[in-house]
């Protein structure tokens, strides 16, 4: 989901929200998904917002155990700092059989978002391995 | 009991549990009833609603955009917090819902689910925004209120819409709209 109005090219400083029950880093992870983009952005706890950040990312990750623990679903949000408001959503889910790494799936929603966001507006970052 | 029985148990446990389709939320479920009196404001109201997704029977019960538009208006009705309710293009103010996320679990006896929806009320005349809230509501239901798993995860998402909607009522209630 992109809001209407919304223009993700304008973002450049992101500042990706550490989910206190995450103990995997995945915060980490999408916060290097973003610099790979070429942007801005920063990573750590809720109350610790950068004054100069444009938006807030915050996100869900849901693992299940097959043999091994892995990640299922990733909700993720991009958000309007001053009024928590989404900008931008995105959400992947993959069963086991064809299960993807943690990096992998945060570079497929981050693709997923940013390619709406283009879609609707004609300017985003894109790229990333 | 040996170690065979208990696995005869178990498959019998997770087929019960597992028995049944999702069915898509129920919009005369999701109405919401005041908690307390609602300041009754004089102008018309239309909604629109973004953000909502269809329910597949493989998959979990989700919230349709219609159905939620349709709980929130007779919610809205019921409580008299607008004096009527019309089209979007036509109405004194217009009331924008997006569902930003709908967190439902995977299995469990109780089951919680989260929503969080974005609330933007906008004066149609010149775009003014009056009132703007994010709000996040849970709501539980027990393992005794349903058997089947697929309807108590229904029943814990209708719950979670129902509050989300009481608690938008209540806040939009307090607003003085010019």
């Amino acid at each position: 989901m992109v809001n209407p109005g919304t223009n993700l090219g304008a973002v450049k400083s992101f500042y990706v929200v550490h989910l206190p029950r995450d103990g995997r880093n995945v915060n980490q992870l999408i916060c290097d998904d973003l610099v790979r983009r070429g942007l801005k952005a920063t990573t750590g706890e809720t109350g610790s917002v950068p004054p100069d950040a444009d938006a807030v990312v915050t996100y869900q990750d849901k693992w299940v155990w097959d043999i091994t623990m892995y990640m299922l679903q990733l909700d993720l949000q991009i958000r309007a700092p001053k009024t928590d408001f989404a900008l931008a959503s995105g959400q992947v889910m993959h069963t086991s059989i064809i299960r993807r790494s943690p990096p992998e799936m945060v570079k497929e929603v981050l693709d997923q978002i940013f390619q709406k966001a283009s879609a609707a507006r004609g300017a985003a970052p894109m790229g990333g391995k | 009991m040996n170690i065979r029985n208990t696995a005869i148990l178990l498959l019998a446990g997770l087929s019960l549990w597992f028995a049944g389709c999702a069915s898509p939320t129920q919009p005369s479920a999701m109405v919401a009833t005041p908690t307390g009196p609602v300041t009754r404001h004089a102008q018309s109201l239309g909604i629109a609603v973004a953000g909502g997704a269809a329910t597949s029977a493989a998959g979990a019960s989700k919230i349709s955009n219609e159905d939620f538009a349709e709980a929130l208006r007779q919610s809205i009705a019921q409580s008299g917090l607008f004096a009527t309710l019309t089209a979007p293009e036509q109405a004194d103010y217009r009331l924008d819902v997006q569902i930003v996320r709908l967190v439902q679990p995977l299995i469990g006896f109780s089951m919680t689910v989260t929503i969080e929806t974005d609330w933007t009320l906008t004066r149609r005349s010149d775009r003014q925004v009056a009132w703007q809230k994010a709000i996040t509501s849970v709501y539980t239901a027990r393992a005794g209120e349903a058997f089947a798993g697929v309807t108590r995860l229904r029943m814990a998402t209708e719950g979670a819409a129902r509050t989300n909607i009481q608690d938008a009522i209540s806040r939009m209630s307090a607003l003085v709209l010019p």
